[in-house]
């Protein structure tokens, strides 16, 4: 045994450049363990979350958005080591009534961003067909490192419509929002709603910049007609109120039919912008002729390489 | 300091291949070498943590956004580029133009060459994010675009930089395996291994002659090339700052420049450390260095007046935008310290005779060096923040790039990663070709043949 550890330690002092190194590194890890199980373990007091809840309606499916954050030297940081699920109820705190619709509506564990969406299914709508305003409920209990955090967000319901009227020289979008004033849907007047159309990555906005709702709860716009739709003839096109007080975000995205059709290559033609495979040919001699000459060469100094080896054989 | 010069007899020549097989063997490190190799070490260790918490959490470990998707990783590998492009000026240029002082300076400048090239290839995957991609590159490349043609000359210059270095060394590993006792078995292994069979015998040399005239033609359109290309990725992007077609010249020049100043501060570094070491990396070597340095200097002020000032006398629309930010904007304090001590003072310095000896002119290289990768830095970051397209819709955070304490650590490991490979290098291989050094020394070859890497005739 105690051979052993001297052959150990004489290995460690022939390699002892590589030891420190590893003996340096295992302490960084094993360091960052301890910082974040002392972290974990000093405070019998648990840590204190901040919640941000948000809500979405797109296409009549609504969703609720949890952010959840802590602060960390005067900074807000993203929580990744929530292990305790968060509860969404509606209107109250209690098990689900079936009659009302009321309570709790599921759970999720947040990502290792500290977020989490609630997507409720298409039937929510028809069970609580009755209500005009929601307050939806987040809770979260009996988490080991974090307290106890609750939060709520009151929403009133509002419907969004989008029509598309087009011909070949004129395409209008028209978007118009309506709310509830007891059980009747009323427009909603002077509010925001941007129209769009999708591109590959993202929304594009058209239309007047700031364009508020009329007194038909109506905005309105032109759509450009030089922009390309997809193979199929169509274009998306969405309008959406984004981050109302009483409303939260509702969106409607639609798919309507468009003449411009994208730029196909449909000859194949050899270009700087096709696919690797139909690359203009000048361009392919030339990369293909300088790589074979230098990488020729290349494998010809190999060669002078093995000849050096052949030739210390030669008497 | 006194310069060794030309034998007159074969007797002296004997005598000073002796002395050149003695002086130039591969030395332990003392306290400081150690010191600077467990330094290294720590800083790539940091590195290589946060190089794991960037796998783990992706690239939002590092300030890099839509906006900026490249920051100081690309300047770092740009920086590599031009200091890689050194290998090609020492060894290939004044080879082929038969300078008769290069022959300290080829394989420092060889290895620099090689450490910083594989580096430029290690930092463009860690800025990749996901490392595992690469495969792509190969899989869905298309010939038509730069990056593809970066990674094919990157790989390329990189495989002519290792046989650059390798070809002539093979004596001088041979040199070790032999002359070298006391070593553990596993570097007299290495040695056997890598020597390849060197018997010193005059066909073997010839063979080596050939192999480096043939490479140092090749390596010159080849180290041109990486550059250019490098440069071309920019300039084929459309925006403020990068649509200049003076981009390909003037990154070369840039290159060479810092290069020359790369392989001055190996010089002195060498010298300071190693004994005897002036008698064979002299005060004219720095002189013919600092000469050569000044010309580059010159160069690259030519291009940067084209660069900057031409299109800064019109001053038209989102370039003069990114201009301003330059000259009297954010980024002008750094943008002047990189043309005046970068540059200008170097430039002042070395025009007199007194700022070419070993000290000033090390320190003037070291300036230069600095202020070439705060150029690198000024290239990429400010015209990424200055699009064509405005920057609407977008946070707050993405209009700024503040590179995070990962990525200054990361790209801290990747010079300590270059200068740790040239470390380990001067540790176990002779940092100067005895075999060069002799033949420039007009030492006769059959002398050579015969008593280099002998230690016994008297």
């Amino acid at each position: 045994m105690k051979n052993k550890f001297f052959i150990l330690l004489a290995k460690i002092k022939r390699h002892r450049v590589i030891s420190i190194f590893l003996t340096i590194y295992a302490f960084l890890i094993i360091g960052e363990k301890i910082a974040l199980s002392q972290e974990n373990e000093e405070s019998p007091d648990k840590l204190s979350l901040s919640m941000n809840l948000s809500t979405r309606l797109t296409n009549n499916i609504r969703s609720i958005k949890i952010e959840v954050s802590r602060k960390e030297n005067e900074k807000f940081v993203s929580v990744d080591n929530l292990k305790s699920p968060f509860n969404l109820y509606l209107n109250e705190v209690k098990k689900y009534d079936p009659i009302e619709g009321t309570g709790w509506l599921g759970n999720l564990i947040l990502n290792k961003k500290g977020e989490g969406v609630f997507r409720l299914t298409s039937n929510f709508n028809d069970l609580t067909a009755n209500m005009h305003e929601y307050t939806f409920i987040v809770k979260m209990d009996s988490d080991p490192i974090y307290e106890d955090v609750e939060d709520q967000i009151t929403v009133s319901v509002a419907k969004l419509k989008l029509d598309y009227l087009g011909d070949d020289s004129i395409k209008t979008a028209t978007a118009t929002l309506l709310a509830y004033n007891e059980d009747e849907l009323i427009p909603v007047t002077d509010i925001e709603v941007k129209l769009y159309i999708k591109r590959t990555f993202n929304f594009l906005p058209f239309g007047e910049e700031g364009l508020s709702t009329d007194e038909n709860g109506e905005v309105s716009a032109e759509l450009p007609l030089d922009i390309p739709g997809n193979q199929n003839g169509t274009i998306t096109i969405a309008a959406k109120l984004e981050d109302d007080d009483s409303y939260g975000t509702i969106e409607v995205i639609k798919v309507v039919p468009w003449s411009v059709l994208p730029f196909v290559n449909a000859k194949r033609e050899r270009t700087l912008w096709s696919s690797g495979d139909n690359a203009p040919l000048p361009l392919v001699i030339a990369s293909v002729t300088i790589i074979a000459f230098i990488w020729g060469t290349i494998f010809y100094l190999v060669y002078l390489l093995f000849k050096i080896k052949k030739l210390s054989r030669i008497p | 300091m006194e310069e060794l010069g030309r034998p007159n007899n074969e007797k002296e020549a004997i005598q000073m291949l002796h002395r050149y097989n003695m002086d130039l063997l591969p030395q332990k490190f003392g306290i400081a070498g150690k010191i600077w190799v467990m330094l290294l070490l720590l800083i790539i260790g940091v590195g290589l943590y946060y190089y794991i918490q960037q796998l783990r959490y992706g690239l939002s470990v590092t300030g890099l956004s839509d906006t900026v998707s490249w920051g100081i990783y690309i300047s770092n590998f740009v920086f590599f580029v031009a200091v890689s492009l050194v290998g090609s000026l020492i060894t290939a240029v004044l080879h082929l133009l038969n300078i008769s002082w290069r022959a300290p300076l080829t394989r420092i400048s060889e290895i620099i060459a090689v450490a910083c090239i594989v580096f430029a290839g290690i930092i463009i995957i860690v800025d990749m994010g996901r490392p595992d991609r690469l495969l792509n590159m190969f899989i869905h490349g298309r010939i038509q675009s730069p990056i593809v043609w970066d990674v094919i000359v990157v790989m390329t210059y990189m495989t002519i930089s290792l046989l650059l270095l390798y070809f002539p060394l093979l004596p001088g590993i041979a040199f070790c395996r032999d002359r070298l006792k006391n070593i553990p078995k596993w570097q007299h292994k290495m040695y056997i291994m890598l020597s390849f069979g060197w018997q010193n015998k005059p066909e073997q040399y010839n063979v080596v002659k050939k192999a480096v005239t043939i490479m140092s033609i090749l390596i010159i359109p080849v180290a041109l090339s990486i550059h250019t290309v490098t440069s071309w990725l920019f300039e084929t992007t459309y925006r403020p700052g990068w649509d200049s077609t003076n981009f390909g010249a003037y990154f070369v020049a840039g290159a060479f420049m810092v290069g020359a100043a790369a392989v001055i501060a190996g010089m002195y570094i060498l010298r300071r450390f190693y004994d005897r070491f002036d008698e064979y990396i002299t005060d004219k070597h720095f002189d013919r260095m600092g000469r050569l340095l000044v010309l580059l200097s010159f160069i690259y002020l030519y291009f940067t007046v084209n660069e900057y000032f031409i299109p800064g006398y019109k001053m038209k629309g989102e370039e003069g935008e990114h201009l301003r930010a330059l000259f009297t904007g954010h980024y002008a304090p750094m943008f002047w310290m990189v043309q005046i001590f970068g540059m200008i003072i170097p430039i002042i310095v070395l025009l007199f005779q007194r700022g070419r000896k070993p000290l000033p002119i090390f320190i003037m290289a070291v300036f230069v060096i600095i202020g070439a990768w705060f150029k690198r830095y000024l290239i990429v970051i400010p015209t990424m923040l200055h699009p064509f397209l405005p920057l609407e819709q977008v946070p707050e955070s993405a209009k700024h790039y503040a590179p995070t304490f990962a990525e200054w650590s990361i790209t801290g490991a990747s010079l300590a990663g270059a200068l740790l490979i040239i470390t380990i290098f001067v540790r176990y291989f002779p940092i100067i070709s005895i075999w060069e050094l002799a033949e420039e020394r007009a030492i006769p070859h059959e002398t050579i043949y015969k008593h280099l890497n002998k230690s016994d005739e008297k």
